[in-house]
């Protein structure tokens, strides 16, 4: 057997021996696997609501079509619900994301949209404070503690138990040795990020597919990166307890510290009032027109819809077809509070994104939940495709409102489906160059510091 | 053959090690006697490259150990007071690791056989270094430096807190390694083992080497006094 293997091959027979090893590596699978578990169960209670909204939908619009019937379309159309539904993609599970704080299932009416797009239901709010243990919370901010209780005292222990002299009196090659027990102790780490991936995979049923390995890429260049900074305190040459604390207050800072600083920041310097400002000018945009004469609320519909220009809209009394260009209106006059708000909330998603090539945890983060499309950006898609089938849904009663069909004449199943958002492939480039030049930098300065304290000749008690 | 030209070492004022002139041989044991703080163990440091000399050379085989600090590892093996290795391997398993780092690759029945010769039972072989004395740890160090073939060994006070039958044990073990041709630098303050083993004899005091003493010159009991006299 080569010699160099011999040593690599009792190298990590002594570090799994160790105390840590074992109980770190048992206690990370433990968690990862109810990770996993919270993960299924989080997305898939999502998917069974989403699963049975149509049969929700078809029981609501028959019992609209029986509350309805003999009366004129444009009474009836103001009572039903229309669904959309975000549904989830298969990596979701890996990566709640933002998929437990925004609405996955919204239902609109013809009426105005605006208010509409934020009227949904929240979650508990006890669990949105927990947060959720899923995969993805368990590779970046369990896994770097792993990281750093595998590496703190990688070369320290031995120094302050003396072996350290034994090594360095013996090795033929003082870079091998360091080289050797990094090794080690990273082969470990990455067989357990691979072991705990895979177990993700096969328990979530991630597709092959390259989403997947981009997954698997950004949580290994992420591990790198820890380790790296693991390395590069290490090499400091400073004792147990130093290391320990220096990395564990680096982890608080870059997980903790900075993300929710980050974000109080990203807020304050992009505020959105835009939601409730939105949604007041509409309303207000809504009622003045109760109360204005009809013309004006019909000329600026006429203008879209010029196909309606034909049938009679009394201006001295109620009638649905000023009801609904009234309601289409207030969306008019609050279209440009609305962009300026989607705007934003882009702006937002943009600076959180240049904020992750300052901080790998955010980059690794909004790495993740762009492949599971469970960031703001994916939210946005979903509010927008929202929008769409509202339009949609308009476009197709209005001509029954305008002529005063029936109800019972009305082909309540002929409305355009809801076409749900389909995958993004968002790229995760930047993010993943960001860990990259992070991890990198970092070798740097580790090889550097090694070379200082451990290398070259130095007064130091344990050498 | 190790060699101190003019070796100093200083810690801002304090001086460790004043200007230390010494040659030894090949196959010649040299004991330093002195107190604590005396500066022996800093000449040990010194030859060992675990801290640099502020004057003067350090030599082992002719080369400097401050130039070449990794070449010089190759020539020596060092015996601290409590040699520690890795208590989760066994001894054998030490051994190994230890041989293979210095880059030789030894057979399962070579290895064995260096115990033997260093002195340890061949039933504590297979037992995790954890439960090992420390007269036993104290051969699995000698076997590595016999494995290592050294041709320099530097002991730091190797026989302290050893039990007298370990102790002679080593100082047998330490007269063969020289018998065979191994220059021996030995810091100590057991006066009676440094006189049984060591060829020549220095006593340092606050850094300097008071003086140098042919072994076979002087009994053990004038040895004391000289040293008594000296620190």
């Amino acid at each position: 057997m080569n010699i160099h293997l011999k040593v690599l091959l009792l190298e990590i027979k002594n570090f799994l021996l160790g105390n840590t090893v074992l109980t770190g590596a048992a206690s990370l699978l433990l968690i990862g696997i109810y990770s996993f578990y919270h993960g299924h169960h989080v997305i898939n209670r999502q998917r069974q609501t989403i699963a049975s909204v149509p049969a929700v939908q078809k029981i609501h619009l028959q019992q609209i079509v029986e509350h309805g019937t003999g009366k004129a379309a444009g009474t009836t159309a103001y009572y039903p619900f229309f669904y959309t539904t975000h549904p989830a993609s298969p990596w979701a599970e890996f990566s709640i994301g933002q998929r437990d704080v925004n609405p996955f299932t919204l239902k609109v009416k013809m009426l105005a949209i605006e208010g509409q797009l934020y009227d949904s239901e929240l979650t508990n709010p006890l669990t949105l404070l927990a947060g959720n243990l899923d995969a993805s919370f368990v590779f970046l901010f369990l896994f770097p503690l792993l990281i750093i209780a595998f590496t703190y005292n990688a070369f320290s222990e031995e120094q302050e138990n003396g072996v350290w002299k034994m090594v360095r009196t013996t090795t033929r090659s003082i870079r091998a040795a360091i080289a050797g027990k990094l090794l080690v102790r990273l082969i470990t780490i990455l067989v357990i990020t691979l072991l705990v991936f895979a177990m993700a995979a096969i328990t979530l049923q991630l597709p092959v597919s390259l989403q997947t390995f981009k997954l698997l890429s950004v949580l290994m260049l992420y591990v790198l990166f820890w380790f790296m900074i693991s390395m590069m305190v290490v090499a400091l040459g400073k004792s147990s307890a130093f290391n320990a604390t220096a990395l564990v207050c680096i982890w608080i800072f870059l997980a903790i510290l900075f993300p929710g600083a980050a974000n109080i920041w990203v807020n304050n310097s992009i505020p959105v009032p835009e939601a409730t400002e939105t949604a007041i000018r509409q309303r207000e945009g809504y009622h003045a027109k109760w109360d204005e004469p009809k013309k004006p609320t019909m000329e600026k519909f006429y203008a879209v819809y010029p196909q309606y220009r034909k049938y009679p809209v009394p201006d001295d009394s109620y009638s649905p077809g000023w009801y609904y260009a009234m309601q289409f209106s207030g969306d008019m006059e609050s279209a440009r509070s609305s962009e300026k708000l989607f705007d934003k909330l882009r702006q937002r998603q943009t600076l959180s994104e240049r904020m992750g090539g300052f901080n790998p945890v955010i980059a690794a983060q909004q790495s993740l939940n762009k492949i599971a499309n469970t960031d703001l950006t994916s939210h946005i898609r979903y509010l927008q495709s929202v929008k769409v089938h509202h339009r949609q849904i308009r476009e197709y009663f209005y001509p029954f409102i305008f002529e005063e069909t029936p109800t019972e004449s009305i082909d309540w199943a002929g409305y355009p489906a809801y076409e749900p958002v389909r995958y993004t492939d968002e790229s995760v480039r930047s993010g993943l160059l960001a860990i990259l030049c992070w991890a990198a930098g970092t070798l740097v300065i580790a090889l550097i510091l090694f070379q200082r304290n451990f290398i070259q000749i130095k007064d130091i008690p344990n050498a | 053959m190790l060699e101190a030209i003019n070796l100093t070492k200083r810690y801002g004022s304090h001086t460790a090690l004043n200007s230390l002139n010494l040659k030894i041989q090949p196959g010649e044991i040299f004991a330093l006697l002195g107190q604590n703080g005396a500066g022996k163990t800093t000449t040990i440091n010194l030859f060992l490259g675990f801290t640099e000399p502020t004057e003067g050379t350090a030599l082992i085989n002719g080369i400097s150990v401050a130039g070449h600090p990794q070449e010089i590892k190759k020539y020596l093996a060092y015996i601290p007071e409590t040699v520690m290795l890795y208590p989760n391997l066994t001894g054998l398993e030490n051994l190994k690791y230890f041989s293979s780092l210095a880059g030789f690759d030894y057979s399962e029945k070579e290895l064995g056989e260096l115990l033997a010769t260093a002195g340890l039972q061949s039933k504590a072989f297979g037992q995790r270094l954890a439960g090992y004395s420390k007269g036993m740890r104290q051969k699995v160090g000698i076997a590595i430096a016999v494995a290592k073939k050294a041709k320099v060994l530097l002991l730091d006070e190797p026989t302290s807190g050893l039990d007298p039958k370990a102790s002679n044990e080593f100082s047998r073990i330490i007269r063969s390694l020289a018998g065979n041709g191994t220059a021996i630098l030995m810091a100590t303050h057991d006066i009676f083992r440094a006189k049984e083993v060591a060829s020549r004899i220095g006593i340092m005091k606050e850094g300097n080497l008071q003086s140098v003493i042919e072994a076979a010159s002087i009994s053990a009991n004038e040895l004391e006094s000289l040293y008594l006299k000296t620190v």
